[in-house]
């Protein structure tokens, strides 16, 4: 129906998910929301969507296995952006090496957000 | 044998007891029923409360007064506010938000923190009697980062209980950076190996970590403030305090010594290893155990003779480490040794060492 | 005459004894209930604005090694490890010893992780049955924490000893491999040991929950269900009511006697001071605690032995009569050892808490409870026959004694639910209610028949092996 982008958005900080939801949807995209890896699967293999946000560490599954599923699994290209906290760095590593295409670190700034979307689908 | 009193007691207590577990069904079925109602509640309030706080970050505009939609969710929230159960919602979910968010939001949250009246709450936490309260107010100032109630925490930092001191050093730290270290001079407490995570934990979100001259910290009279920043000293390479760290394998306090030491391997100091030689027969078995870890990283053909004292030593990890020092620093020497001995520790060293092991 | 006076007076004595047992009893009931609800609510307040995932990436966060026996366990081994092995917690290693299991459990593991055999130094600190494959680690990096060790048939004991003897860490965390662990578990258990200055913390134990009933997926708790079997949930109130109140209570005097085996942390230095895990024993697990705080109150080194009663562990228990009394059997047989094995403790002023209060307290109301009422039983049978009794009199007492336990059970629910509310579900509270009017029924009897059969054992059945626990499994959902 619509031709808007989608972006799949697994993150279980529900208040951080809702903000980076209403700011995307403003810039014109549609978005769903996952609060674990399992969910994030579930949303990526229905919808196809054009872009995949990820926090690293989540419940059930993590960042890294979505990661490694889309890529190995799927066999998809969609670019991949992932969210770590400090201390992360090695999992930003590892999430590199199995293909992820860009992260940024927390805290975020929604807009610079806003801005690396904008790019990553152009 | 008929005792009619006691059993009129025993008849009494029995439907007394009859009575009061009657009562408890009852109250632990309205008591599960209120249980999940709240919990309901909760989750509907909470998601309220994030959806007013998104629209409220997002209806900001360039001029500095307020829209008409922001007044409304302030309003809202002030309600919430006077609400114990609400308030904590507001508090946590702000928090939750502004943790993971950077840039202009997090001012314009600090704000709404202060105009919808959570502030006052903050303060009024402060000046509690109760320990456990006061611990969550330095909390919440220290997670809205509110520096008006400085003189306030200062009061707790040598609280007799160490949740609340570490809640206000951690304070100092967050909202002070460096400069919030300070406290350390007036420190009269121990610090746990827990506080010091917590308090490594809040040093590592600092970003310039060259401005801080430490030294004066590693001569200090508290032995948990020199061990803390003997950790500070490890983790961000403060290789200038070499001389001090030298002078720390004297400390009087067995502790230091051991943390000194595991400092001076860190860096591999070569300095070091001739003062330890030197005083190694004193020294408690960890200590031992210790120097050894560093000779291991710093040892080298001169101290052939010293290391092949140790390579019958009693303790396996000594015995262990001489032998494979010696291995490296002079091979000669160690393929000259007896490799076959009454010691089965030594023989299957020898073997781990000969034959599993490396070449 | 002469003969009469004497069975009166035999009488009369044995009426007083009874009298203040159940007095006694009554009491210590009440007095733990008291120091129980202080010790949760300090307990709370203490943990209530925790962060703890500082800990998790802290460069300070000591190392721990988690030490799993495993004997014949093929059926879960590679899910259960793979559980182990997603702990939230940096600086840990996982050490599985095979404890010359006959099945592929081995083979399954190296298959599962790419394990291969690697030379590896022992250090045999404590001693322990020889290796028999030796020691594996994984040739795949995301595996790098997991350690698998085969060797001979030891024995519970002697494989967590050769665990010890393989561990590098500073801490032990000795566990049932079965258990499913709550990935925070690490970080709450081994707070104590850190936050402690002005003692020495030389154990920490957790909580054990029944997973009978609940729903696991990929080795994590995903749904908490109350079975519907009548033996399980008996259980369920049994192990609230220890956990909840007892230990929180002994928690609080610094008295407790007892970790769970199924999980407990311990300081590697002090264990391997006294000498690890004793073999002979079938109560390993009680005997190293008495042992450790018997050396440390020896050493006078002011020390405590801590207790977190967050639900971490959840394991399953048996839902079978059979194997709940041999179960209950072991651990009769493990008390009556323990306390043999350090009689000289009991009602010794030296030993403070431990010799005056806590071990008195083991030896008489563990120890012999279960004696003390067959024997009562047995008296009671006498003297309907021996004299004609006031049965109203007789009515009233036991009810007593009943309403009483009631009122415990009752404790123990209310805890849970201002606490953990675990079992949120509508409906389970009217099954609670119904678990603690029927469970001195239903499983009293049961775990008195065991402990009778204990004793017999461990009297005039020395060679008596382990219970076997045949296991179901947690995967199935």
């Amino acid at each position: 129906m619509s031709n808007k982008k989608k972006i799949v958005l697994a993150e279980d900080n529900s208040v951080l998910s809702l903000l980076l939801k209403f700011r995307l949807e403003k810039d014109g995209y549609q978005l769903f929301i996952a609060v674990n890896g399992k969910e994030a699967i579930d949303f990526i293999e229905t919808e196809d969507p054009d872009l995949i946000l990820t926090d690293v560490m989540m419940d059930y599954v993590s960042g890294l296995e979505v990661i490694s599923h889309v890529r190995n699994q799927l066999e998809s290209k969609t670019p991949i952006l992932v969210f770590s906290s400090s201390g992360q760095e090695e999992m930003v590593l590892k999430a590199f090496n199995l293909g992820a295409n860009d992260f940024m670190s927390k805290p975020l700034s929604p807009n610079e957000l806003s801005i690396r979307v904008k790019r990553m689908l152009m | 044998m008929r005792f009619p009193l006691v059993e009129s007691i025993i008849w009494t207590i029995v439907i007394i007891l009859v009575v009061i577990i009657i009562i408890l069904v009852i109250y632990l079925k309205i008591l599960r029923n209120n249980i999940r109602l709240t919990d309901k509640k909760n989750k509907k309030y909470t998601t309220l409360v994030e959806e007013n706080l998104i629209k409220f970050l997002y209806s900001e505009k360039e001029s500095i007064l307020l829209t008409d939609t922001q007044k409304k969710i302030i309003k809202k929230f002030k309600k919430g506010v006077s609400s114990r159960r609400k308030r904590k919602i507001i508090s946590d979910t702000f928090f939750n938000l502004s943790q993971e968010i950077s840039g202009s939001m997090i001012v314009t949250m600090h704000k709404l923190y202060e105009e919808i009246g959570l502030l006052r709450y903050t303060i009024k936490k402060l000046r509690s009697k109760k320990w456990n309260i006061i611990a969550i107010g330095i909390r919440d100032a220290r997670r809205f980062e509110i520096d008006k109630v400085k003189n306030l925490i200062s009061n707790f930092i040598n609280h007799p209980r160490e949740e609340v001191r570490r809640e206000a050093h951690l304070y100092f730290l967050e909202l002070f950076g460096y400069e919030g270290m300070e406290f350390l001079d007036d420190l009269k407490v121990p610090l746990s190996e827990w506080d010091q995570i917590q308090l490594l934990g809040e040093i590592e979100k600092i970003e310039n970590h060259l401005i801080l001259d430490v030294s004066k910290w590693l001569v200090s009279d508290n032995d948990y403030v020199i061990i803390f920043i003997l950790n500070i000293v490890k983790m961000f390479n403060r290789m200038e305090t070499k001389e001090i760290l030298l002078t720390l394998l004297h400390h009087k306090s067995k502790d230091v010594r051991l943390k000194a030491i595991e400092t001076v391997t860190h860096f591999e100091v070569l300095e070091a290893k001739y003062i330890l030689k030197s005083k190694f027969t004193n020294m408690s078995l960890k200590e031992k155990i210790a120097s050894f870890l560093l000779l291991e990283k710093v040892a080298s053909d001169e101290d052939n003779i010293f290391i092949i004292n140790y390579t019958n030593h009693e303790n396996f990890e000594i015995k262990h480490k001489a032998l494979s020092i010696l291995k490296r620093i002079d091979k000669n020497m160690y393929d000259a040794l007896e490799k076959k001995s009454e010691d089965e520790d030594y023989n299957r060293i020898i073997n781990f060492l000969d034959y599993s092991y490396g070449i | 005459m002469e003969f009469n006076e004497i069975i009166r007076s035999i009488i009369l004595t044995f009426h007083y004894f009874f009298l203040f047992f159940t007095i006694a009893i009554v009491g210590g009931y009440i007095i733990l209930a008291v120091f129980s609800s202080k010790e949760t609510v300090d307990y709370l307040k203490k943990n209530s604005f925790i962060n703890f995932k500082d800990l998790i990436k802290s460069p300070l966060a000591p190392s721990i090694s988690i030490i799993a026996p495993a004997y014949n366990e093929s059926l879960n081994i590679v899910e259960n490890v793979r559980s182990l092995l997603s702990t939230h917690y940096v600086n840990y290693d996982v050490i599985i010893v095979n404890d010359g299991s006959k099945d592929d459990s081995l083979e399954k593991l190296i298959k599962a992780y790419d394990l291969e055999k690697v030379e590896y130094l022992i250090n045999y600190k404590v001693p322990t049955k020889p290796l028999r494959d030796g020691v594996f680690k994984s040739k795949n990096p995301a595996f790098d924490k997991l350690i698998v060790v085969d060797k001979q048939n030891g024995g519970k004991a002697d494989a967590l000893n050769c665990g010890i003897n393989i561990s590098e860490s500073k801490y032990l965390a000795c566990i049932d491999v079965d258990c499913l662990l709550l990935e925070d578990s690490l970080q709450r258990m081994i707070k104590p040991f850190l936050e402690h200055t002005d003692r020495k913390v030389i154990a920490s134990g957790g909580v054990i929950r029944i997973a009978n009933s609940c729903k696991i997926e990929d080795g994590k708790l995903i749904d908490i269900n109350f079975p519907d079997k009548w033996i399980e949930r008996v259980q369920i109130l049994e192990y609230l009511r220890a956990f909840l109140l007892g230990r929180m209570a002994w928690a609080r005097l610094n008295g407790l006697l007892v970790i769970s085996g199924a999980f407990g942390i311990f300081d590697k230095e002090i264990a391997i001071k006294v000498g690890g895990y004793d073999t002979k024993t079938v109560g390993e697990d009680m005997e190293i605690i008495v042992r450790m705080r018997a050396y440390m109150e020896e050493q006078n080194i002011k020390y405590k032995v801590a207790y977190i009663p967050d639900p971490l562990c959840w394991t399953e228990a048996p839902d079978d009569r059979k194997i709940l009394i041999s179960q209950r059997n072991r651990w009769t047989r493990g008390t009556i050892e323990t306390l043999k094995i350090h009689k000289k403790i009991n009602f010794n002023y030296k030993y403070r808490v431990l010799g005056l209060l806590s071990f008195p307290y083991w030896f008489i109301f563990e120890r012999m409870a279960p004696i003390v009422e067959v024997v009562g039983m047995l008296y009671f049978l006498f003297l309907v026959f021996y004299q004609p009794l006031n049965w109203s009199f007789v009515l009233g007492l036991f009810l007593l004694a009943y309403l009483f336990s009631l009122l415990f059970s009752f404790v123990a629910i209310f805890t849970e639910e201002f606490t953990y509310h675990q079992y949120k579900k509508k409906g389970i509270g009217l099954k609670l209610v119904l678990t603690i009017i029927l469970e001195p029924f239903l499983l009293h009897p049961i775990v008195l028949y065991a402990a009778m059969r204990g004793n017999y054992d461990y009297y005039f059945n020395k060679k008596k092996k382990w219970g076997v626990m045949i296991r179901k499994g947690l995967s199935k959902t």
